[in-house]
């Protein structure tokens, strides 16, 4: 049986409560941590653990954290990014619903080492339930002096945890955005540099970190480095929250190693296909990681082997689609999503996710023409790869070159008859 | 200092210097949309893409919020750049409506010019263009085109941080996007005039302009504003062929107003060049007369009174006019030579000083004595004067002031209470008929340009007629021209020493006194 730490309390009844879990360890390692530890020796720890960023990127935490200036004075910030805006994503819920106070021990731990006082959740909108579940576990957490000023009796040691809730923008999940929302402003991306590391939240050195991976920290200081890193993978060390959604019988989120394969996740913790039909494709990690065949079926779910099949980990949001599924009519759906979200700031990416939309809406009416699927790679071509200040245009460029590379049939179906065939049972 | 090649030029640049800032030293125009000297930087447009080839790995990046770093190498025109800027304009013109030919903006659009220059020629975009609202009254003279517009920001921008009215605002997600008002509440700023001038497309324009002329048949008359203190630099467009002014927009100049203008000073002059109350005929006795004899009648009225003249002159008038005035009527005994001040508001903190005349430090560098309305109300009405020699429409007369003159003589382009029971009239022309200087409030002399012709060809340059009157008077020949008057009072007078037409040039110069205001 794999070992778990990030869902290991969410079976208990009440597991939401402090009072109930206090008993099972919670901030216990924190409460050691501030008192045994210097936020250096933390900042160390979570670099040599090879903890990676769960929002999507991959980059590495503690990396992350060593960019902000020693010297600063003056306040800086965490922010913790539960936005949770990609579609196919579920698992930050988890933890928010079920395990706060697991969420905020590692809040804690994080404020610590990156020597901050104040952490903002911005917190995706539709998540009411995970907003009022956290408001009671923060309220909680003061009370039991775990937030607030001294915490654990230390003295001069003030952490403070506010709640920010989005207002539905896919684009405020992306760390500057999100910072410029929290700020009061409309949610567009910043252009890098300066990073937020150096000028962040109201222009102080800010760390933003995944709901996930702050969850992360409580583990890797109990059980230490190297118990860490025995699990997953060499250059993706750790458990991933598995979000698993689409044609499986058995959907949710799976607390497993990094390196665990599509296959495994979905035959043996899905308990399988659907109904009758096969496999034909999935999205790794999201929506924004593109559309694999069947045929990939044996990767492991880590960044290297999924960077090696023209893929991304992204945030483990496994998607699941069997034969009923035309992949033009997917991608079509897509389009519509990131035509609607993106900010629109930047014309290659306002006019590539539109452009994009409307080509494919067109085809499907069928009236597509010879050129489109030149156009759609050109479209890309044009607007992916740094040409814009956050990456977005390359959250639907991938999605359309993978479509286009493992089910281009289908789409010259589509143009030259007008529809496509699949194999589902009408 | 910082050293770095830009298309294998060196070039040396203050450290802080953007690399497009850099380019623009050398004389190499990278083009931009959302980036703006006197605005936040915010990157957003793309259009300023350059390709790094050092230091690190070759990638295009964009130039305008990018730091000159040592040894950094910069090519505007390698392939991957103009890719980049090709592909951007591409981009932009999916959807923008190409109404060009119906367009205020075309012939100085940013749009349209960087398609000509950067831009594929032709579109792959085949689908429908996207339909949207094509006249939005924002308020302020402000008329919105969603279709036109590419969301640079740039008015958004202004509004908030120059204007310091936040009132525009984006709406909408990506390519739904649009500038708006907040919850349709008009824009009130004294600024607005501007953001028609910064829009890089045809999106913002002037309700005043639309669809009056072409750009391309405008010539711009560098002047300055009269309406307050500061003197902002401006352009006169007028077509030359219609003797008609079309626009005033700001002219750069960073020891006055930078970049930008108020509304008054953008809108008033269209109001004034309108013609109406204007003097076209010289009268003696409310009776039509010609120029030479009303000259002449004022002469002798001049000449024959009774030891107990009062000269208003004005703010309004130029530094040239002030100085004939003060040489014709210096000399003459019992003259009593006074202006009124401006009339005065709040400064409104961005450019306007609260004083609404181009020229009270000219009044005081020739000496005059500066009177509040109120006072010189009191001096007209008092019984101590027997004439009035009026050179400014400014100012009003009430029933006792007329009774207490024994003859009026009125000098200025407009028509007032003054000019209708003068015995003698002789209208004048316009600032902006004229040449002349003014000094702002900073003690800058700086010129306005004659850009329009009087509207009948008998009126005469005030200058012209004082010279007429002096020549009368004083039996005494003096230059009529600007210039030469310029040249004359510069070697009388110790504040304009050293200074001629030559050295004040487009954009002014200081007097060198202790400034301030």
């Amino acid at each position: 049986m794999t070992e778990i730490y990030l869902t290991h309390r969410i079976s208990l009844e009440g597991s939401e409560k402090l009072e109930v879990i206090r008993d099972y360890g919670a901030y216990a390692t924190a409460e050691q941590v501030i008192k045994s530890l210097e936020p250096d020796q933390v900042i160390e720890l979570v670099k040599a653990s090879g903890l990676r960023g769960r929002g999507g990127a991959g980059f590495p935490t503690g990396v992350k954290w060593g960019f902000m200036p020693k010297g600063h004075q003056g306040p800086r910030y965490l922010g913790v990014n539960a936005d949770e805006g990609e579609p196919g994503t579920c698992k930050d819920r988890i933890i928010m619903e079920q395990d706060p106070h697991l969420l905020i021990e590692g809040i804690v731990i994080a404020c610590f080492a990156i020597r901050a006082e104040h952490a903002y959740i911005y917190i995706r909108g539709e998540y009411l339930k995970s907003y009022r579940v956290l408001a009671d576990a923060i309220a909680e957490a003061e009370e039991a002096g775990v937030l607030g000023d001294d915490v654990f009796g230390c003295r001069g040691l003030s952490i403070r945890v506010h709640l920010h809730r989005g207002a539905g923008a896919y684009i405020c999940g992306e760390e500057t955005s999100l910072m410029e929302s929290l700020e009061g402003r409309r949610g567009h991306p910043r252009p890098k540099p300066p990073f937020p590391a150096i000028a962040g939240l109201w222009g102080m050195p800010t760390a933003i970190n995944n709901v996930e991976t702050i969850a992360n920290l409580p583990a890797i200081l109990d059980k230490g480095v190297e118990w860490y890193r025995s699990l997953g993978t060499k250059n993706s060390p750790g458990n991933l929250l598995f979000g698993v959604s689409g044609h499986v019988l058995n959907p949710g989120v799976f607390e497993l190693p990094m390196g665990t394969t599509v296959k495994e996740l979905i035959y043996e913790h899905c308990n399988g296909m659907r109904g009758d039909l096969p496999l034909k494709s999935f999205c790794p990690g999201g929506s924004s990681t593109g559309f694999l065949p069947a045929s990939a079926v044996d990767t492991p779910m880590d960044h290297d082997s999924l960077m090696g099949v023209g893929s991304m980990l992204g945030t483990g949001g496994l998607i699941v689609m069997d034969e009923s599924v035309k992949i033009p009519e997917a991608l079509e759906v897509l389009a519509a999503f990131y035509h609607h979200e993106t900010c629109g700031q930047c014309p290659p990416c306002r006019e590539s996710c539109a452009w994009c939309h409307v080509i494919l809406k067109r085809m499907l009416s069928g009236k597509g023409k010879p050129k489109d699927l030149e156009m759609l790679q050109e479209i890309f071509n044009m607007s992916c790869g740094g040409k814009t200040i956050c990456v977005f245009p390359d959250a639907l460029g991938v999605p359309v070159r993978t479509a286009l590379k493992h089910f281009r049939e289908e789409f010259e179906a589509l143009i030259n008859k007008g529809s496509v065939k699949t194999n589902a049972v009408a | 200092m910082i050293k770095l090649k830009i298309n294998g030029q060196e070039v040396e640049v203050e450290k802080g210097t953007t690399v497009l800032q850099a380019a623009a030293l050398i004389g190499i125009e990278i083009p931009h949309f959302c980036y703006h000297p006197a605005l936040k930087k915010v990157g957003s447009c793309r259009m300023c893409q350059v390709e790094f080839t050092a230091p690190g790995r070759p990638y295009v990046g964009i130039s305008c919020r990018t730091d000159v770093v040592d040894g950094m190498v910069v090519e505007t025109h390698s392939e991957a750049a103009i890719n980049a800027r090709k592909a951007t304009l591409e981009f932009l013109l999916t959807n923008h409506p190409l109404d060009c030919p119906i367009c205020d903006k075309a012939g100085e659009c940013p749009l349209q010019n960087y398609t000509f220059i950067h831009g594929p020629s032709t579109s792959r975009y085949d689908d429908p263009r996207r339909k949207y609202f094509k006249r939005k009254h924002l308020g302020g003279h402000i008329i919105y085109d969603a279709e036109r517009c590419i969301l640079c920001t740039r008015c958004v921008r202004f509004m908030a941080d120059y204007a310091k009215a936040p009132q525009l605002l984006v709406e909408g997600r990506g390519d739904s996007s649009v500038i708006n008002i907040f919850a349709d509440r008009a824009l009130d700023s004294n600024y607005t005039g501007n953001v028609a001038d910064i829009c890089p497309v045809g999106a913002l324009t002037l309700e005043e302009f639309r669809f009056k002329v072409r750009t391309w048949y405008l010539d711009p008359i560098p002047s300055v504003c009269p309406y307050c203190s500061r003197g902002c630099n401006i352009n006169l467009e007028v077509r030359k062929s219609h003797n008609r002014l079309f626009r005033v927009r700001p002219r750069e100049n960073w020891d006055v107003n930078g970049y930008f203008i108020c509304n008054e000073g953008r809108f008033r002059p269209l109001e004034a060049t309108d013609g109406k109350n204007r003097l076209l005929e010289c009268t003696v006795n409310n009776q039509k007369s010609s120029y030479l004899s009303a000259v002449q009648k004022a002469a002798e009225l001049i000449k024959g009174h009774d030891g107990k003249l009062l000269v208003v002159a004005s703010s309004r008038r130029t530094v040239e006019e002030l100085y004939l005035i003060t040489k014709l009527f210096k000399s003459i005994p019992g003259v009593r030579l006074v202006a009124a001040a401006p009339d005065t508001e709040a400064p409104d903190g961005i450019l306007r000083t609260g004083a609404n005349a181009p020229n009270e430090r000219g009044l005081l560098a020739f000496g005059y004595e500066v009177l509040s309305l109120e006072a010189l109300g009191e001096v007209m009405a008092g019984k101590e004067t027997d004439g009035l020699v009026m050179l400014d429409a400014s100012i009003n007369l009430d029933e006792r002031m007329r009774e207490s003159f024994r003859f009026i003589l009125f000098m200025d382009y407009i028509a007032t209470g003054v000019s209708e029971i003068a015995d003698v009239v002789i209208p004048g022309l316009a600032w902006f008929e004229k040449e002349g200087t003014f000094i702002n409030v900073n003690h800058r002399i700086q010129r306005i340009r004659k850009a329009l012709k009087p509207p009948a060809p008998t009126l005469k340059d005030d200058l012209y007629t004082f010279a007429e009157l002096y020549r009368r008077i004083h039996d005494q020949e003096l230059p009529q021209t600007a210039m030469e008057l310029f040249d004359a009072l510069a070697e009388e007078y110790a504040d304009f020493k050293g200074i001629d037409y030559k050295t004040i040039g487009t954009c002014g110069a200081s007097l060198s006194r202790e400034g301030g205001e």
